[in-house]
């Protein structure tokens, strides 16, 4: 009873009964997975592996740095998990504590300011608007424990910086507390989520100078900031060092793969359209409720007129206490969460207006804020902080002086406040925003028995390092995984189940090893016999068929299992076990290929691109006495050691796609007349100075860009009408750097190492050049005919353009390009003088090979005979002898017309809405088909469209899509090409929409002489047909960890010789106990040419050893300050 | 530039309050035009409320109003929402929104001062 009267000790039990809502959540044998959640089915196993920065569950094994920090998320569902519970259990218990984590952090700032101010009711109604509201509810749709765990440290944080700033607590404790408890809730360290934090931390620091400017302030705050980061620094050195090493290192190419600055704006804009001021203020505008027209229970919030009215209450309850509170001591606080609320805004808002273009700028400009991608989610925690602080405020004052009158209606007050918090949030009751898109997707599901029996069996010791390829891949475009039990993510599920290399096509994989995968699964599909080695060739023993796959969920369609049944049926295969709906299969020899490790004396040489491996084992069996080297030119080290070569040509642009320059991007901001010219020529100077210019490539393309700005500029200077004299200056800077463009590219064409893809790149952007300048001249100068330039001007304009057909002149005889559909251009190189084997395959399944092929090599004309190679689409042409150095192939291989139809058929208007199908053809996926014909109208006036359609798309009369067939009695060209994404039957449509007939009669157009072909990419390979005998060497591994290897040599080999460990390849694998150079194995493994003759030798991943000791210093280091603080508390 | 200053010099703000309302409307009709001149219309990319805000920050120099008002008419304003929200306008809301925040914010700008030890 004595307990029940202490106040403090009350509302804590209350907070800790609020905790259990999670329990609320959870319906029959359901459990929390997938989407982003990361909540994985095996915790424990889970946790060790994330204590390697190695790990095997992605793809052909990945670094996970990045993991690190998820120490103690990972680790606290482990350590519930080590008790035995299952894992509906886990999660339930697993949830409580996050969930009651804020309402106690909170809880404890509260107390203080409750005290320390002399007021009551404050820290209860603080603490349950801090657990229970929208922000939280969005968060907890997919458990976001990195969220939460920065969202706890806030109100910690800050009463920690309070009561050193009212002198209650030293620097040194101060320091100790903000470091443990970054140390316990660390935001897996990613620094986005510390958005709001950051915030609030500013905040802090201009109130500190605000309150008081004196040197005596700023050294105390500079002892707390140095300390707080010496502790923050080593008791999180286990994670910060590496990662920052990580982060800083891929930074780049994770801003790369969101389309970079541009494509982080555009984002943002897409994220920051309902995020305006006023919805901000009403704690709305989470982006997923307008965006999302499933979401379980925005619908509600946007549009019941009583929760409409408390929403747009809560800003005036929050600012009330500014207009309310006249006490000094309690006006500092309200001020300083008002201003943290309303500077919130301004970055939660993102590029809405009206402070849009200033978050645009910080992103621009402010290195690494384009991490904030997502402003609202990002900066968001700030306001709801606030906002508990600030209505606590009010309820605290108005109860205050209820309860002088009357205590009990004052704390029945208390009590209704707080369960209407509570209510108000009321989806925290069902757990229904687990149901993230009602009655289609669902976070709740109940996973099969025959997941986790796999999972197990997987991890068992025999086969725990099975490579195996999982079947079907996930769809092509979004990599989704959905299951038909209700699982969807884009993490695969292999990743949350097991430790075991389960290969998978995901997000994560390097294009070259997914283009890999691609045809591996494309040649299985196609039960292409020499898919087994490829499969051998990346090291898989095992293949994992499952059936319960939703390959036909709309938006992320893939292959149907049982397109694998053929490849798995193969006598080379057998069926392993099976598990419910899942199946394993195994390669049936289990032979030297399946090795992590292997060591040979020779290796072959791949002139070609890394995804093109795949075509060697289409073309015959590959050598596995060697590993591929891939484009050794000349390497000494490496030319030693070659047996075999193997050259894939490059076929140059077969699919004649164009390239697209966005021109708005090199056009000027600022041009000559400008006052701010003269800046834009010191920068344009400076920038010149830093270029390599020693590099002709790089010189070229820089002086390249200059003159298309230049021609954009000149543009731009006579679109504007700034003047002749201007116009002439323009015109001079274009010339004076085409001039020097045109030593650079001259110098650069005498070289024999060219860049074909460079000379490409100029003969465009050159083309784009002159039309730009025939544009200038045809609108501004000739049609309208002013005089915006002079006589001189437009001679220094034919002297530029003079210029430019030079280059392009030259740099078009010396580029290989396939002009058209019919005539192929091929580039290769040769490493040697030698005698190649020649395949070829047309890769157009309507073309017939002929036997005798005519083609030119170099220019001269070649006569081979075509053999059919057994069980392959290649065709052996015979021996050829190539010189050292470049060659370029000409080959004629003539499209053939799909179109078997009349040659001119009439379609009329449908007066159903009903499409007419022209014909149907077969189109093959990662394809582009051309169709072209003439068409013209002969009656009527309604609009026609030609419309390319799958078998099983249905017609819909308002349906916009398709190409406008505009014609009116004479004859009118289209082409177009498709580009097929998935393979199929496709129907070409004639469709007309319902556009008004203003003729009255019937609408008719006619369409002739209809051509349907593939563009093909037409493929050689050349290998030389002698190959010397590799010598065996005998050797065993020991794999000790995921991280480190031990390899014991037990013949004598005579170094050089090669080690290959098929993990992806990564610089941090390192080979320890021997004299060694590194090199990339099979396009993406690891590979050491070793030059001593050491007998032990261990593969190791050196980061590990790093994280190992950081361990230990953090530990060790949080350790003594607890024992620090301790011993002082005890001493007091 | 100097012309400008004496204007301002010798103006006497405090005793004709008409002359105060025809300033800002000069100075509304300066800025508007201002800032339609190249480069500094760069400024109104920032907001395109910019116009608005010169004449919010000449008000409050001109007519130095009580901190008190511009927190109680952004509560007010705050208030009068909740009927605009309730017929869903939202231009109206938007506007009311950011009227709101910037009184309130001009509020807590005069407050600070109060913070002082």
């Amino acid at each position: 009873m004595r307990y029940l009267r202490d106040r403090k000790l009350l509302e804590l039990f209350f907070i800790l009964f609020l905790g259990l809502t999670p329990l609320l959540w959870f319906k029959g044998n359901d459990v929390i997975l997938g989407h982003d959640a990361g909540l994985t089915l095996l915790p424990v196993s889970h946790f060790l592996d994330r204590l390697s920065v190695w790990t095997e569950r992605f793809g052909f094994g990945s670094d996970q740095t990045y993991a690190l920090p998820g120490f103690f998320i990972h680790g606290f569902e482990a350590l519930v998990a080590s008790f035995g519970f299952n894992l509906q259990n886990i999660q339930k218990i697993v949830f409580i504590f996050w969930f009651v984590l804020p309402g106690l952090s909170m809880f404890y700032l509260g107390k203080k300011m409750e005290k320390e101010l002399s007021i009551k009711n404050f820290a209860l109604p603080a603490s349950i608007f801090y657990m229970f509201n929208h922000f939280l509810l969005q968060g907890w749709f997919i458990a976001e424990r990195t969220k939460f765990s920065v969202y706890i440290a806030l109100p910690l944080v800050i009463a920690f910086l309070f009561d050193w700033e009212n002198g209650k607590r030293s620097i040194f404790k101060t320091s100790a507390f903000i470091a443990l408890t970054l140390f316990l809730f660390n935001g897996i360290g990613s620094l986005p989520l510390f958005g709001g934090f950051i915030l609030a931390i500013l905040t802090f620091l201009l109130f500190y100078f605000i309150k008081g400017f004196s040197k005596e302030r700023i050294i105390s705050l500079f002892k707390l900031i140095f300390f707080t980061g010496l502790f923050s620094l080593v008791v999180n050195a286990y994670w910060l060092v590496p990662l920052i090493k990580f982060v800083s290192s891929s930074y780049s190419s994770v801003l790369k793969s969101v389309g970079g600055i541009g494509g982080v704006v555009t984002w943002i804009d897409y994220i920051s359209q309902t995020t305006s001021v006023s919805n901000i203020l009403k704690l709305q505008g989470i982006p997923e409720w307008y965006q999302n027209p499933l979401h379980p229970y925005s619908n509600y919030f946007l549009n019941n007129p009583l929760l409409i009215i408390i929403a747009s209450l809560l800003p005036i309850i929050a600012f009330l206490p500014l207009f309310l509170i006249k006490d000094n001591k309690q006006r500092k606080y309200i001020l300083f969460f008002s201003f943290l609320a309303l500077v919130s805004v301004i970055f939660i808002a993102g590029s809405h207006p009206p402070f849009g273009t200033l978050y645009i700028i910080l992103v621009n400009f402010v290195p690494g804020f384009a991490a904030f991608r997502t402003p609202f989610y990002k900066f968001a925690s700030a306001i709801w902080f606030s906002y508990s602080i600030l209505i606590a405020f009010t309820i605290s004052y108005f109860l205050q002086r209820i309860e002088i009158k009357n205590k009990k209606v004052s704390n029945v007050l208390l009590l209704i406040f707080c369960v209407s918090i509570i209510l108000y949030s009321f989806p925290f009751l069902n757990g229904s925003f687990f149901d993230y898109m009602k009655g289609k997707r669902s976070m709740r599901v109940d996973v099969p028995q025959y997941v986790f029996d796999f999972g197990k069996w997987s991890q068992s010791k025999e086969r725990i390092d099975a490579r195996t390829l999982v079947l079907p891949p996930p769809d092509a475009g979004g990599k989704v995984e959905v299951y038909t039990w209700g699982y969807w993510s884009l993490s695969p599920l292999s990743s949350l189940l097991t430790n075991a290399p389960l290969l998978n096509l995901g997000p994560y994989m390097s294009d070259s090893d997914s283009e890999i995968l691609t045809t591996l699964y494309a040649m299985m599909k196609n039960n292409n016999p020499n898919w087994k080695n490829l499969a051998k060739l990346l090291g898989i023993q095992s293949f994992l068929l499952r059936k319960d796959f939703a390959y036909d969920y709309e938006g992320s369609k893939t292959d149907n299992p049982d397109d694998y049944k053929n490849a798995l049926s193969d006598s080379d295969v057998r069926l392993v076990k099976k598990f419910g709906k899942w199946e394993v299969y195994d390669f049936k020899d289990k032979g030297k290929y399946s090795d992590k490790i292997s060591i040979y004396s020779s290796v072959s040489n791949f002139i070609g691109q890394v995804k093109d491996i795949a075509d060697l084992s289409t073309s015959e069996k590959i050598n596995y006495n060697s590993p591929l080297f891939i484009n050794s030119t000349g390497e000494e080290d490496m030319n030693k050691l070659i047996n075999k070569i193997y050259i894939k040509p490059e076929c140059i642009n077969c699919s004649l796609s164009k390239t697209y320059t966005d021109l708005n991007v090199f056009t000027p901001l600022i041009t000559r007349g400008s006052f701010l010219y003269p800046l834009i020529q010191f920068k344009n100077k400076r920038e010149e100075k830093k270029i390599d210019l020693s590099s002709l490539d790089v010189r070229s393309k820089y002086y390249l860009y200059e003159t298309l700005k230049n021609v954009l500029a000149f543009k731009k200077v006579v679109d504007e009408g700034k003047g002749k004299d201007i116009a002439s200056l323009t015109v001079s800077d274009y010339s004076l750097s085409l001039g020097k463009l045109y030593d650079s590219v001259m110098k650069y064409l005498n070289n024999q190492d060219k860049d074909n893809n460079l000379l490409a790149e100029i003969d465009d952007i050159l083309e784009k050049e002159k039309n730009i300048m025939f544009d200038v001249y045809e609108k501004k100068l000739l049609l309208e005919n002013n005089d915006r330039v002079n006589e001189d001007t437009l001679k220094m304009l034919d002297n530029s353009y003079s210029t430019l057909k030079n280059i392009k002149n030259r740099v078009d005889n010396n580029l290989i390009l396939t002009a058209n559909e019919n005539e192929k251009k091929f580039k290769l190189y040769s490493p040697k003088d030698s005698k190649y084997n020649l395949l070829y395959r047309a890769n157009d399944q309507a073309f017939q090979v002929p036997e005798a092929e005519s083609i030119n090599i170099d220019r001269n004309k070649i006569d081979l005979r075509s053999k059919p190679v057994d069980g392959s689409d290649w065709y052996s042409l015979g021996e050829i002898s190539l010189s050292k150095g470049y060659h370029e192939i000409d080959l004629i291989q003539p499209t053939v017309n799909l179109y078997q139809g009349a040659k001119s058929v009439s379609v009329r208007q449908s007066p159903d809405g009903k499409c007419n199908a022209l014909m149907g053809f077969n189109f093959e996926k990662g394809s582009t088909y051309r169709v072209s014909f003439k068409h013209r109208k002969i009656s009527g006036s309604k609009a026609f469209f030609l419309r390319v359609k799958k078998t099983n798309d249905t017609d819909n009369y308002f349906d916009v899509s398709g190409d406008r067939l505009d014609s009116y009695y004479y004859l009118n060209n289209y082409v177009n090409d498709i580009n097929v994404d998935q393979s199929g039957y496709y129907y070409l449509d004639i469709c007309d929409n319902p556009s008004p007939d203003t003729s009255g009669a019937e609408t008719v157009i006619e369409i002739q002489d209809i051509n349907v072909r593939k563009l093909a990419v037409p493929e050689f390979l050349f290998f030389n047909s002698t190959e010397t005998i590799a010598s065996k060497i005998d050797y065993s591994y020991v794999k000790k960890n995921q991280t480190r290897y031990d390899v014991k040599i037990n013949s004598s080999v005579k170094p050089p010789y090669l080690i290959v460990l098929k993990e992806s390849s990564n610089p941090n694998w390192e080979l320890v106990g021997a004299e060694n150079k590194k090199f990339v194995a099979d396009g993406s493994f690891n590979g050491w040419i070793v030059h001593s003759d050491n007998k032990n030798i261990s593969i190791v991943y050196k980061p590990q050893k790093l994280i190992t000791y950081g361990f230990i210093v953090s530990f060790i280091f949080a350790a003594s300050l607890i024992t620090a603080l301790a011993i002082k508390r005890f001493k007091k | 530039m100097n012309l400008i200053k004496k204007i301002f010099n010798n103006f006497d703000f405090k005793k004709i309050s008409i002359n105060k309302l025809l300033l800002v409307l000069i100075l509304h009709f300066i800025f508007e035009n201002l800032l339609n001149l190249p480069y500094v219309n760069l400024l109104r990319i920032l907001t395109g409320y910019s116009v608005f805000i010169f004449d919010y920050i000449i008000i409050i120099i001109l007519f130095r109003p009580r901190k008190e008002i511009f927190l109680k008419s952004g509560l007010v304003l705050l208030g009068l929402g909740i009927f605009v929200a309730l017929f869903k306008l939202n231009s109206i809301i938007e506007i009311i929104g950011n009227a709101s925040y910037l009184l309130i914010l001009t509020y807590i700008l005069f407050s600070l001062r109060d913070i002082r030890d």
